[in-house]
């Protein structure tokens, strides 16, 4: 159930992601547009406050200077007369006076005055009369009547000018009122403006915010699937972990995965993970955190759970839901997890080491093909073994302490050996014997798998050419080449051994598995050939066990079968199991190749096989244990005498 | 007995003559300290500020309409020798025409303000804004202050009252 909004802002996020993206760019421009807003009045404050600057202080003043000077000098004329003033006193109001129509004249204010003609014309004409007066100024002397001169001269002028000045005032005023209100509505706009820019900024940073938080939530998600990703689970465990709560944790990954998402492409994988990640998560109960650590890995966290009857019950309970019919573009899927667990504290202490227990008992899991693992310790410790072994095993190479075994094999019919099987032991100075099976998984594991066969290459051919010189000469070789090793170089190293040791391509035989032949067909068969065409042959080891199709079997260029040793048990007496072997000889009838079977480790068994067919060759406990190099000879020179005798009681039986 | 008494008045008119040619143009006042003394007045005449270094300052200002060069001496050099003993906090400027103003003397000392008495070469006259015109570089003054230090430029200037911080 998802209600209609939601489900369309799902659908329609790259539209969303514009929307949002316009009206941070819209609201980035409002606040530009008020900010450009705002300057512009604060410009036009200032120009208000210049031009109040320039009015104020200049003509106004120096109007009302030039009055009072006017005054200050008509007074010191009238004070002259009485000789109440000296000549210098009438002296400086003289040129005080004369020094200030110049002010008005001359300078910026007459730039302002400009417009005023009329008072430019006033000042002028009062200037004239001041220098024109100075002789009579001059000449002033107390009782003199010439003093009403100068002041006929003047006073008609101290009216106007007075006018003057009260006009100017009152201009102002009304200036100032103008100036007032102006100022006010400015003041006002700008008011406006910045407390907008002032919400459009904060609305602005709301918008960062939010984004900064989603975007950091973000980083804690997996785009894909939503869920939780690596980095959110990491701290979700250290949380965990800081309040020493018990938890299990547990990683699931889907068995068929890789092989879908190969054939359906990377797309559908992705559809097949989202409907992974949406079953789980709805299922998920209260104590449970889901995550997503890598492509198809998911991480669940429960808290609280310890005991493994519990966390048993959650595993089947996440197996059955993956497990259920799970349908993408109308294929069905019957998916199936891969499962591996590990609990806090048991096994663990620090959440890098708790995903990392659990990842190796996933890893076993994978391996053994098991419904789930749980982590133990002691998967830790063969892990440690291997890693152990992998890096002792290129010191035991280099200084020969493996060694090898060599198992005969025997015709059948006539008791003579044809050959032995080599095979790698070591003795390791911690673990003890190390067996083939392990050591070649060990070497695979490990990228080594080239250097030891290498390795069991050069002196296995050593050892078959010292024999050869004793007189076997017809003693042929077996090795076997696990599937990592089967490659272009193993057949350059064979044939620089050879021309080393003078033996020749057919004193080798190599052994592979049915794996190796079905591994890629085109390119091992073709190699198949390449090693046939040298004259190197070919056995098929395992013949029955595996998977590979008679086809298979008929084109590969292979010189024997050879049965695994598994066919030999309860052969002995009627019923399937040597009716199976039979069917398995037929079926090496058909094909026209040789049998060879192994694991041979009782009388009744050789006679059973000798009933079933005399063609076969036969290798076993029953012929010799595999014998260390040095025995193999004496081997070689008693077998010989015995198989004389021996066929001889088989002829006289 | 009667010609010496003429002699001597002539002696006397004859000197008083002299120093009347020489008017004072500038008083400073304040608690100043002259070689250990303390006075409440220096009165300087035009020769005895001409004496000084001189500086020039090149500007334009409100009352002209070109960049004029004035030369006179520079106000701080007039007044560190009389207040050295003290910081001086403000100068209350007086014209002839009885105009005052004071002034934070923090406000104007970056400018080096120039006692000017003389304009492009020439002496100023009373008539012309002399004999002392408080001159600053008013070109270099920062437009914002400049409404403000314009009125710090007194002309006719006659005295300066000095007032010095209290220690």
């Amino acid at each position: 159930m998802q209600i209609p909004l939601v489900s369309w802002f799902k659908n329609n996020r790259v539209t969303l992601n514009y929307l949002k993206t316009g009206t941070a760019l819209l609201l980035l421009g409002i606040m530009i547009l008020f900010a450009i807003g705002a300057t512009h009045t604060l410009v036009k404050i200032r120009d208000h406050n210049s031009l109040l600057e320039q009015r104020t202080y200049d003509v106004p003043w120096s109007l009302m200077q030039l009055q009072l000077e006017m005054g200050r000098f008509i007074d010191a004329v009238r004070l002259r007369h009485y000789g109440a003033v000296t000549h210098d006193e009438l002296m400086l109001r003289y040129d005080i006076l004369w020094s200030r129509t110049p002010v008005l004249l001359s300078g910026k204010l007459t730039e302002i005055l400009g417009d005023r003609p009329d008072l430019l014309q006033l000042v002028q004409q009062i200037e004239n009369r001041i220098q024109g007066l100075e002789p009579q100024v001059l000449a002033l002397s107390p009782n003199s009547p010439a003093y009403q001169a100068i002041l006929i001269e003047l006073i008609p002028y101290f009216e106007p000018l007075s006018q003057t000045v009260t006009a100017t005032m009152q201009n102002n005023v009304r200036f100032y009122a103008e100036y007032d209100q102006a100022y006010r509505a400015l003041s006002q706009r700008l008011n406006i403006q910045v407390a907008s820019l002032f919400v459009s900024v904060i609305l602005l940073l709301l918008l960062l915010l939010r984004e900064h938080i989603r975007h950091q939530r973000q980083q804690l998600k997996d785009p894909l699937t939503q869920l939780a990703n690596r980095a959110a689970a990491q701290r979700r465990l250290n949380r965990l972990i800081g309040r020493a709560q018990p938890f299990s944790v547990t990683l699931i990954k889907i068995r068929q995965f890789g092989d879908i998402s190969r054939k359906f492409g990377f797309e559908f994988g992705d559809e097949l993970l989202q409907a992974v990640a949406c079953r789980m998560s709805q299922s998920l109960s209260a104590n449970e955190y889901l995550a997503r650590l890598e492509r198809d890995e998911f991480l669940l966290v429960a808290e609280g759970l310890v005991e493994l009857e519990e966390v048993r019950t959650q595993v089947s309970r996440i197996r059955e839901l993956i497990g259920r019919r799970q349908s993408i573009m109308e294929h069905d899927f019957y998916l199936q997890p891969m499962i591996g667990v590990a609990l806090y504290p048991s096994d663990a202490g620090t959440a890098v080491e708790l995903v990392s227990h659990a990842e190796i008992a996933l890893d076993l899991c994978r391996r053994q093909q098991a419904p789930y693992v749980f982590f133990d310790p002691s998967l830790l410790k063969e892990i440690t073994r291997t890693r152990q072994l992998a890096s002792d095993l290129i010191v035991a190479m280099e200084n020969n302490s493996l060694s090898l075994n060599y198992q005969p094999v025997i015709e059948l019919w006539s008791g003579r050996c044809v050959g032995v099987e080599a095979s790698c032991h070591w003795h390791h100075p911690e673990f003890g014997v190390i067996t083939q099976p392990e050591l070649v998984r060990v070497a695979e594991q490990f990228q080594l798998s080239e250097r030891l066969i290498t390795w069991v290459l050069r002196l296995s051919c050593q050892h078959l050419y010292s024999w050869h010189r004793q007189g076997y000469q017809q003693l042929g070789l077996a090795l076997n080449i696990p599937l990592s090793a089967f490659r272009q170089e193993l057949l350059v190293a064979i044939q620089g051994e050879l021309k080393q040791t003078g033996l020749k391509p057919k004193d080798l035989v190599l052994e592979v598995s049915e794996e190796t032949l079905m591994q890629d067909i085109p390119g091992s068969m073709a190699l198949m050939d390449s090693f046939a065409r040298q004259g190197i042959r070919l056995a098929l080891d395992g013949f029955g066990s595996g998977l590979s199709s008679l086809g298979h079997l008929s084109r590969a260029p292979l010189s024997w079968l050879k049965i695994d040793a598994g066919f030999m048990s309860g052969i002995e007496q009627p019923g399937p199991a040597r009716h199976q072997l039979g069917n398995l000889i037929a079926m090496g009838q058909v094909l026209k190749l040789p049998l060879i079977c192994e694991g041979v480790v009782s009388e009744h068994q050789r006679q059973v096989l000798g009933e079933l067919s005399r063609e076969l060759l036969i290798q076993g406990e029953l012929i010799m244990r595999p014998l260390p190099a040095l025995e193999v000879q004496a081997w070689l020179k008693k077998h010989d005498s015995e198989s004389g005798r021996g066929l001889m009681a088989v002829a006289l039986g | 007995m009667k010609r010496i008494g003429w002699l001597l008045m002539l002696l006397g008119w004859q000197l008083q003559a002299q120093e009347a040619v020489e008017p004072v143009v500038l008083s400073i006042s304040g608690p100043i300290i002259q070689n250990g003394r303390h006075l409440e007045r220096m009165d300087y005449t035009l020769s005895q500020l001409q004496a000084l270094p001189q500086v020039n300052i090149t500007t334009s200002h409100f009352w002209v309409q070109d960049p004029h060069t004035y030369s006179g001496p520079a106000l701080r050099q007039l007044l560190a020798p009389l207040f050295a003993h003290t910081t001086i906090k403000t100068l209350t400027l007086g014209a002839l025409n009885g105009y005052s103003v004071a002034v934070d003397w923090a406000k104007v000392t970056p400018y080096d303000p120039i006692l000017a008495w003389q304009d492009n070469g020439y002496g100023m006259s009373r008539r012309d804004k002399g004999p002392l015109w408080l001159m600053l570089p008013y070109d270099r003054v920062p437009v914002l202050q400049q409404a403000e230090l314009i009125h710090f430029m007194v002309w006719q200037l006659r005295n300066i009252k000095v007032q010095t911080e209290i220690n």
